[in-house]
């Protein structure tokens, strides 16, 4: 339940176990092999950019075949994580099996990903070179450069519809030199042909520009389709088009088909990504032709064990010896909590591993943390609801360990809801007159302080001293938490030889909180003397006068800054006020989940029919649920979260540990049953 | 109409959703966009981004839940209560507290958001780390909601 102690160890070996040795290694993940290649004088084996590379063109055609499966496959399941479940020796076959034709199907898919791209950029461009062509499809002449002649002046192009008359009446009427040839009609233009004397060219540009007259240039764009009519040229376009998009129809299918092999590259995907790390591994350690020598981490109570199988499985030719970490080399940081306390592993990885001095804050944040997210989200239909489902995904899904661990986090996380919805009498935010009876204690009556509404609630944060109460909870709680903090720093700083700054910075202040706990509790309850507490502050504030000076050189400065180190004091209330957030965030799901409700019911009763109004409510309820859910669900995590990492760390823990990554076979895609 | 107790009131519910949701909408713009662009790059961090981008939209909630209770503390659902002159000014300073709270610090919860999923966006890791980053900020909406919470519940009307 803590940090796990690591070991680091030289072995050493023949190069003939080298490669069994390295599969039972990777296989197990029981070490992280250090880095080591800077000393390495001899050989250097050359990376295996093979590897990479094919291993980069499966990940690749996986991409691409994906949109195209058709059978749903175990990787689509949510029960499995995404992930194939099956045994190792079927995985093996699999591969072994798959392995001959790969080569084939990954190049035919590569082949036919490219021929995809490609029809449907000619597709595209076919496409728009149609659309240019299509007012011209009447067009009677065929596609030239120029149509001019010795004699006579021609422009292709366009005029806003709007023009027409006027151009018909300018150039026809000026001269029958002139001729106009309007050809097509089409969104808001009118394409036609001018031929003019060359006399009239200089009028006839003129009248044209004024009228903005764009002007079509064949050359631009159909250059290779000189000599052809439009029309012919479309046809040819359309049939072209047409076969594209047959060719493209027909290598969808063959995509669909290679789409079947997909779970066969998935598995050889990770076969692959297995092969490339442990071939560059050997890249981290020394080789020479016969023997080989590594450094690794690992957990020091698996050290004689494992010592013991690489005598008798290399009959004596590995040896294992502990050494000492190098000067200035931090030892990877690996924590193990019992099962329970595991699941909030995660959230103090959100933060960062423990550092070299640090302890595993896992156990101490996992109460509050289940206690703060059950008064956020404070909702016993929620709760139930977020409870039910991870345990549903927990018991029947096929997950690994870790993502169970994170299922169980959740299901912790709803039964905290759930109880602290008990506790403030959150049911959907029903009020205790829209509630059934059955929730309800019996002597309660509306309006009469004493009794809360629902069976089981303590208090009632909406009425009378009830918020009040719910924020002494809250700031209660946070006190007690800021305690423990205080407290873990004088057991970190113990455990790590400094005993004079143990006693003097955190046991004080212990003290001196501990004290004022008390003076206040006396103050307001009675049930200690506030007398006696009174005066036990004023020790300890005297106690912390002479520590906190304790570093300054010149006598003078000693008590000096003792005084004003009795300044943190402002700390200790800025942190024990960010705790009232969990009652502003207890009150928020209550009340929002109470408007959805008021929402539903009154626009439901504005509904002409009944039947029509109780559909609307209902679906009012349902969404305006879900989304306060979702909301109050995330704000209830990423505060109490945060109540842990900046009120509650801040005591204690420094955190920037160096995660332990063991040799190990990741799986991508694979999950292995026993 | 500074006379009017319900009048007041129903100003000081508007103003706190309305000055509120104008932080959370901001905010959520700024992330929200940043976000867009760093999923053009990996979309496989979707989910991630989405929560990143949905933290600076809580102020528009609080907002909405100061109005809505103040709403239904005048009994404006259930035919309207008397609101005495005292009460109604008690809700709409109420209402200016959380509007103001939840307008600053949501669009400044937003930046840091929006800086954050940068961060995510060249390093998936750091994602927690971002997120608490920014639910710093919202700290401070969250005082205002508090005390605008005891405000209009300690309303006598």
């Amino acid at each position: 339940m803590a940090k796990v102690a690591l070991q680091k160890v030289l072995v050493t070996g023949f190069r003939t176990h080298y490669k069994i040795l390295m599969q039972e290694l990777h296989r197990s993940g029981l070490l992280e092999i250090v880095d080591t290649s800077d000393l390495n004088t001899g050989e250097v084996e050359t990376e295996d950019h093979f590897g990479a590379y094919d291993l980069a063109r499966i990940d690749g055609v996986i991409t691409f075949l994906k949109p195209y499966e058709t059978v749903k496959t175990q990787a689509d399941s949510m029960l499995s994580g995404g992930k194939l479940v099956m045994s190792e020796d079927d995985a093996k076959a699999r591969v072994k099996d798959f392995g001959v034709k790969s080569a084939d199907i990954l190049q035919e898919a590569e082949e036919a990903e490219e021929n995809l791209v490609r029809y449907e950029n000619e597709v595209a461009k076919i496409q728009k070179r149609r659309a240019e062509l299509e007012p011209f499809r009447l067009f009677k002449m065929s596609i030239e450069k120029d149509y001019s002649t010795e004699t006579t002046k021609s422009w292709v192009g366009s005029v806003a519809k709007a023009q027409q008359k006027t151009l018909m009446e300018d150039l026809l009427g000026e001269s029958n030199l002139i001729d106009i040839d309007i050809f097509a009609e089409g969104s808001g233009n009118v394409y036609f042909r001018v031929t003019a004397d060359k006399s009239m060219e200089s009028f006839v540009a003129d009248t044209l520009n004024e009228m903005r007259f764009e002007e079509y240039d064949f050359s631009m764009e159909f250059s290779d389709c000189y000599g052809k009519k439009p029309r012919e040229v479309l046809y040819a376009f359309e049939k072209e088009e047409t076969e594209l998009v047959e060719k493209r129809a027909s290598l969808e299918v063959r995509v669909r088909e290679l789409a079947v092999h997909l779970d066969d590259l998935r598995i050889l995907c990770d076969y692959n990504a297995w092969r490339k790390t442990k071939n560059d591994i050997q890249h981290k350690m020394l080789k020479t032709k016969n023997l080989f020598a590594f450094e690794a981490w690992m957990p020091k109570k698996s050290f004689d064990t494992f010592s013991v199988w690489l005598q008798n499985a290399f009959a004596g030719e590995v040896s294992i010896e502990k050494v000492e970490a190098s000067e200035g080399e931090e030892a990877p940081v690996l924590i193990k909590n019992k099962r329970g306390f595991a699941s909030f592993e995660p959230i103090t990885e959100m933060f960062a591993l423990p550092g070299a001095k640090d302890i595993d804050p896992t156990a101490y944040l996992a109460p509050f943390f289940f206690i703060f997210f059950g008064l956020c989200l404070s909702d016993v239909g929620y709760g139930l609801i977020l409870m039910f489902v991870s345990l549903w995904f927990l018991l029947f899904g096929k997950f690994s360990r870790t993502a169970k661990d994170g299922l169980l986090l959740l299901v912790f996380c709803g039964l905290g809801a759930t109880l602290g919805g008990i506790i403030l009498g959150g049911y959907f935010g029903m009020t205790p007159e829209q509630a059934p009876s059955f929730l309800l204690n019996s002597d309660f009556v509306a309006g009469v302080e004493g009794v809360t509404p629902f069976i089981g609630q303590l208090l009632d944060p909406m009425a009378g001293q009830g918020p009040i109460l719910f924020l002494g909870l809250a700031m209660g709680l946070g006190m007690l938490q800021l305690l423990t903090g205080v407290f873990l720093d004088f057991y970190r700083q113990m455990k790590n030889g400094n005993y004079m700054d143990a006693v003097c910075d955190p046991l004080a202040w212990f003290f001196l909180l501990l004290m004022i706990v008390f003076w206040l509790l006396g103050k307001t309850t009675g049930f200690v003397s506030e007398s006696l507490f009174q005066t036990m502050v004023l020790i300890a504030t005297g106690i912390l006068v002479i520590t906190q000076g304790r570093k300054q050189k010149i006598w003078i400065l000693k008590p000096l800054s003792g005084i004003l180190g009795l300044y943190n004091i402002t700390a200790y209330v800025s942190d024990l006020l960010s705790y009232s957030r969990i009652m502003a965030l207890g009150l928020a799901t209550g009340v929002i989940g109470f408007a959805m409700n008021l929402t539903a019911g009154i626009l439901g009763g504005m509904m002409p029919h009944p039947v029509l109004g109780f559909v609307v409510a209902v679906i009012i309820v349902v969404c305006g649920h879900g989304l306060n859910f979702a909301l109050s669900l995330l704000s209830a995590f990423v505060h109490s979260g945060r109540l842990q990492f900046i009120e509650f760390f801040g005591k204690f823990y420094e955190g920037g540990g160096r995660k332990f990554e063991p040799f190990i076979r990741e799986k991508k895609y694979l999950f292995f049953r026993n | 109409m500074f006379e009017s107790g319900i009048v007041l009131s129903i100003i000081g519910a508007v103003i706190a959703a309305f000055l509120a949701g104008i932080g959370s909408g901001f905010g959520v713009y700024m992330a929200g966009s940043k976000a867009a662009g760093v999923l053009a790059e990996k979309p496989d961090l979707f989910g991630k981004l989405l929560v990143i981008t949905a933290l600076p939209g809580s102020q528009g909630v609080y907002g909405l839940l100061i109005a809505i209770l103040a709403l239904a503390k005048i009994g404006l659902f259930s035919g309207g209560a008397e609101v005495s002159l005292i009460a109604g000014y008690q809700i709409l300073w109420a209402g200016i507290l959380m509007g103001l709270a939840g307008l600053f610090s949501g669009v400044l919860q937003g930046r840091v958001a929006a800086a954050g999923i940068g961060a995510v966006g060249k390093d998936g890791s750091v994602a927690g780390k971002a997120i608490v980053l920014s639910v710093i900020i919202e700290t401070y909406a969250i005082f205002g909601l508090l005390v605008a919470l005891l405000v209009v519940n300690s309303i006598q009307l």
